[in-house]
């Protein structure tokens, strides 16, 4: 089974992640800041990171750097700002030179359909392992 | 196996999209076996300049399908249609542009003779 961190300061939002996924066999774990994020991520074994982009103390690529300064981890932006993804963003120019550039970092603009979060996921890791006649928990 | 490989193509396609400032929250990548599918908008990142060509269009899904792996390329944008001539925008509206009406083969011409007759038969009955 593949296992998902989904980083959100808004409490909701890595809810209806984790229960989108979850149906679909993924184990999702949640964290609602960039330490509480470091922390589950040096703690478990996780295949993709879904992340929130404007959060209080680290924002999402400042974070994204740091999770990959310890190894490579898939990753999915889910911003609900378009904006926030270019040239005239702190450190975005960066970090699309790097994260995006190895071809392992995705964007989700909310608001989105679960079907989108569903093949932007399996785009990145692939489906969650289980057998479709397995149950998913 | 096949699943490893899309994924690395999948991987390998972003890497193109990224080379060339594709926003990919606009759109989504798919393979299947080796086909990559394809959807949504094909667009620059915000504040990105010059705008997408449909030159440019054609040059990054020649890039995609030259990846290793990629047996197929199946683009399905919403902003871009394949005409004969190459990638068009679709216009705002999101509608296809209506192509022009050819013209007739034989210039447009009005049947002179009954108006003739009736002017002839006017001046006999002067």
């Amino acid at each position: 089974m593949k296992t998902i961190l989904a980083v959100d300061d808004d409490k909701w939002v890595p809810e209806i992640l984790r229960d989108a996924l979850t149906m679909k066999g993924y184990q999702v774990l949640t964290a609602e800041s960039g330490e509480e994020a470091l922390r589950v991520l040096r703690e478990n074994q996780v295949d993709l990171v879904l992340l929130d982009l404007n959060m209080p103390g680290k924002n999402g690529f400042a974070l994204l750097r740091e999770m990959q300064a310890s190894r490579p981890i898939p990753a999915l932006f889910v911003s609900g700002c378009s904006r926030s993804f270019s040239p005239a963003s702190e450190g975005f120019t960066d970090i699309w030179e790097h994260e995006f550039a190895a071809g392992m970092t995705d964007i989700l603009y909310k608001p989105f359909s679960i079907s989108l979060l569903y093949e932007k996921v399996e785009a990145l890791i692939g489906d969650s392992g289980v057998g479709e006649n397995e149950p998913a928990l | 196996m096949n699943r490893l490989f899309d994924l690395h193509v999948n991987c390998a396609v972003r890497r193109v999209l990224v080379r060339h400032w594709i926003d990919l929250g606009k759109i989504s990548i798919r393979t299947v076996s080796g086909v990559s599918y394809l959807s949504g908008a094909l667009c620059r990142l915000p504040k990105v300049t010059p705008a997408l060509s449909g030159h440019q269009v054609a040059e990054i899904l020649a890039e995609i399908e030259r990846v290793p792996a990629v047996r197929r390329v199946q683009p399905n944008f919403t902003n871009w249609w394949e005409s004969v001539g190459g990638w068009e925008p679709i216009t705002p509206k999101g509608s296809i542009p209506v192509l022009k009406k050819a013209l007739p083969e034989k210039p447009v011409t009005m049947d002179l003779t009954e108006l003739e007759r009736e002017r002839e038969s006017e001046t006999e009955r002067e």
